[in-house]
């Protein structure tokens, strides 16, 4: 049966319920620009009824518990999309280097290609000019410092890829670290059936920092912990232990080998950065060496060649315009190819009388001079398809198109990124408007609460004092 | 579906990051004049482009060569005409020994004469053009190419032909040897020491027969002459196609590296309006708020 102090305990109880909602409400306008943070909403419950003469009624308002909002399908296809997103973009930034390194126009790989050539041809007016042997080899020093230089870049790019591996592998086992310990938090947390809402949402941002520098998988345990793998189900946490990654320096360039224990999982990692500069550092720039140190060894061994069919100005049969390049030995020293050993034999630069000008012995023959500059148009390159200008264009057109492609399919996964962030912000981000309407909802609400037991108090005053009449 | 701050924000950034990263390049169009500013920008017409690159710097050093040629050919042709004027003094010289009212001392004038001749002949046959021999083939003496041994002279050169290449396929001989010129019987200085010896010994028929052989060297010097005239008219048509071919490959580089000034300008107008309207919509949505509504 009901009684006004029975009343005045459903006042208490409604004061209590808005007043931790109100709680509710402006812990979520304080996390409004909190990264992760997933707006909580307070569940009211209608108390326990009572048996009263009229029938069942109810004891008040509780809050019966506060959740999270949160769509854990979008959070995985999130964690999913960065992986995407960051693994474009670290192969777009690189990339948007190197192709810089590779430019044309004066002082570029190909004007010194060319300037080299048609310094010959200069040669060829008057092939005993003391000046315009040193101009030749002038320009063939240009032409070596500018393969020197491509390479150097293109091998630092690569060696800087190679310690970003090693720095996102660092980086992955202290987020690791972090997320199991958050899983024993929650696990703890959660033990009494409330939800640890705030550290879900730490935990999720560590899950969506591994997601942008490798490839990982997780599902949650019962018991509330993440169990997560990388590089196809290689354990990385379980619960609130880690199998930590290793790199593992290997060869002697050092490149890092991703270890997950003794597996070597360097190949299998398929997003994130670490992809990204795998690919890089594996794949791609190693290709664009290729093709360099091909383009070198070309010229080198064809102008060698031409050189010795002709004749210096002592009578002697050409040497070798370039160095061979040498082949590698360890230590080795980089960069170890073609370009970035192309060098000008030191015997012509110290005497410009051993470029190899005629092939008759006699002083004013140019034909060997002449033969000289009509390599430039020769097509001697990849199986004699290509001449060396067109060479090079090819490796800025590869390195161009390489770069466009990254750059398309980052902003392409970025875009999707962005609308699944803002999906998953539609379900667990603040709204301002909302919580404002909350605000006030429950603060009529706690109003109404305190207008009642003033009211009840003021009942069971004047029932008191008709009891003293 | 619910539009949070975050969302709004987000978008917001994205899109105007996006705005500016299209006025950027539109401003970078602007600055440059060209629309290929790295390879990612176009890499077909980057590529194109650099091989365009290599081409026009061999044109380049092509014409540069052969404005030289024309220069060595107009001096070759002046030393042939020079050596015509000497030839033809020579035949003067003789037909003034053929007639009957020469004297002994007038006919000493006349063989005075032909040596004086036959000095400018070595003189011309020693000429050098940029500090080597004319016509010493591809030898470069280091005395004289042509020594006088009079009677008779000694040639150090060669008959070596010299070439030069004027483009891709073109090639020509940039030299007349030696014995082209001076060599080939009747030699020129031979004929001189022999009209000369003629003079001296009053020979009408020995006199004639070397105005005959004069006659032939000038004629010999002419056609000689008429080859550097071909010579050079190839190159300088040569060289006018050159300078059109890298006029064409100029166009064709623009065509596919330069801004589109009046598209870039229009860009980024467009952009520059587009971020404008951004931000100011953007600073009346932050204002918009229902705690300003509320009391």
């Amino acid at each position: 049966m009901g009684s006004l102090f029975a009343s005045l305990d459903i006042g208490r109880k409604s004061l209590q319920a808005h007043q931790l909602a109100l709680q509710v409400t402006s812990n979520n306008m304080a996390n409004i620009n909190t990264p992760g943070y997933s707006r909580q909403q307070a569940v009211f419950e209608t108390d326990f009824s009572v048996q009263t003469a009229a029938g069942l009624i109810g004891s008040g308002v509780t809050v019966k518990n506060i959740v999270s909002a949160r769509d854990r399908f979008i959070e995985l296809r999130v964690a999913d999309q960065t992986q995407h997103a960051s693994e474009q973009e670290a192969l777009f930034n690189t990339l948007d280097q190197i192709q810089r390194i590779l430019p044309s126009g004066t002082g570029g790989l190909q004007d010194g290609i060319s300037r080299f050539f048609n310094s010959f041809s200069t040669l060829a007016n008057n092939p005993e000019s003391s000046a315009l042997r040193n101009a030749v080899l002038s320009a063939a020093q240009n032409l070596a410092t500018a393969f020197n230089g491509t390479a150097r870049q293109l091998e630092e790019t690569k060696s800087s890829v190679n310690r970003s591996i090693e720095d996102a592998v660092n980086k992955v086992n202290v987020l690791a670290g972090n997320v199991a310990t958050l899983n024993q938090e929650i696990i703890v947390a959660e033990g009494g059936g409330t939800e640890a809402s705030g550290l879900r949402d730490q935990r999720q941002e560590y899950i969506k920092e591994l997601s942008s520098l490798v490839d990982v998988h997780y599902y949650e345990a019962q018991d509330g912990a993440f169990y997560v793998s990388v590089a196809g189900g290689h354990s990385l946490v379980s619960g609130n232990t880690t199998q930590p990654l290793s790199a593992v320096p290997v060869g002697i360039q050092g490149n890092f080998e991703v270890h997950s224990g003794v597996n070597n999982i360097t190949n299998l990692i398929s997003g994130g950065e670490v992809a990204g500069f795998i690919e890089l550092r594996d794949r791609k720039i190693p290709a664009y060496l290729d093709d360099l140190d091909t383009l070198a060894n070309t010229i080198i061994s064809q102008v060698n060649a031409q050189h010795g069919l002709g004749t210096d100005l002592l009578g002697n049969a050409g040497v070798n315009f370039f160095n061979p390049t040498p082949a590698p030995s360890a230590p080795l020293v980089l960069p170890a190819g073609a370009a970035g050993n192309f060098s000008v034999n030191a015997s012509l630069v110290a005497d410009p009388r051993l470029v190899a000008a005629g092939q008759s012995g006699e002083a004013g023959d140019n034909a060997n001079a002449l033969a000289l500059a009509g390599l430039a148009a020769a097509k001697t390159l990849n199986g004699g398809v290509e001449t060396f200008a067109e060479g090079f264009a090819s490796l800025q057109f590869r390195v161009g198109t390489d770069t466009q492609g990254a750059k398309r399919t980052f902003d392409a996964q970025s875009a999707v990124l962005t609308q699944l962030q803002n999906q998953r912000d539609s379900v667990s981000g603040v709204s301002l408007d909302e919580e404002a309407l909350d605000l006030v909802r429950f603060q009529r609400a706690y109003q109404a609460a305190t207008k009642f037991i003033s009211t009840i108090d003021q009942l069971t005053g004047d029932i008191i004092a008709a009891i003293g009449r | 579906m619910r539009i949070t701050p975050s969302i709004q924000s987000r978008n917001f950034l994205e899109d105007l990051a996006r705005t500016k990263a299209r006025m950027d390049k539109a401003q970078e169009e602007l600055s440059s004049g060209r629309r290929v500013n790295v390879l990612s920008d176009d890499p077909y017409a980057a590529g194109q482009a650099s091989e365009i690159e290599a081409v026009s710097s061999e044109n380049a050093s092509f014409i540069a060569n052969n404005d030289q040629l024309i220069s060595k050919f107009g001096f070759l042709d002046s030393t042939l005409q020079r050596l015509v004027l000497t030839l033809e003094n020579a035949q003067t010289l003789a037909a003034q020994a053929l007639s009957g009212t020469t004297t002994a001392e007038s006919r000493a004038a006349l063989s005075e004469g032909v040596t004086g001749t036959r000095k400018q002949v070595l003189s011309i046959a020693n000429t050098q053009y940029n500090g080597t021999f004319l016509f010493s083939g591809s030898r470069r003496p280091t005395a004289d190419a042509f020594t006088d041994n009079a009677p008779g002279f000694s040639y150090d050169g060669n008959d070596e032909a010299v070439y030069q290449r004027l483009d891709r396929s073109t090639t020509v001989q940039t030299n007349i040897t030696g014995q082209d010129l001076f060599g080939d019987a009747p030699a020129i200085l031979d004929v001189l020491d022999d009209l000369k010896t003629a003079i001296d010994n009053n020979d009408p028929t020995a006199i004639r027969a070397e105005m005959a052989n004069l006659n032939t060297l000038a004629n010999r010097v002419n056609s000689l002459g008429a080859v550097v005239g071909e010579r050079t008219q190839l190159v300088e048509q040569t060289q006018s196609r050159l300078r059109e071919y890298n006029l064409a490959l100029k166009k064709e580089t623009s065509r596919l590296t330069d801004a589109n000034l009046v598209e870039s300008i229009s860009d980024f107008n467009l952009a520059d309006q587009a971020v404008k309207v951004s931000l100011s919509s953007q600073a009346r949505i932050e204002q918009l708020s229902l705690l300003d509504y509320l009391r």
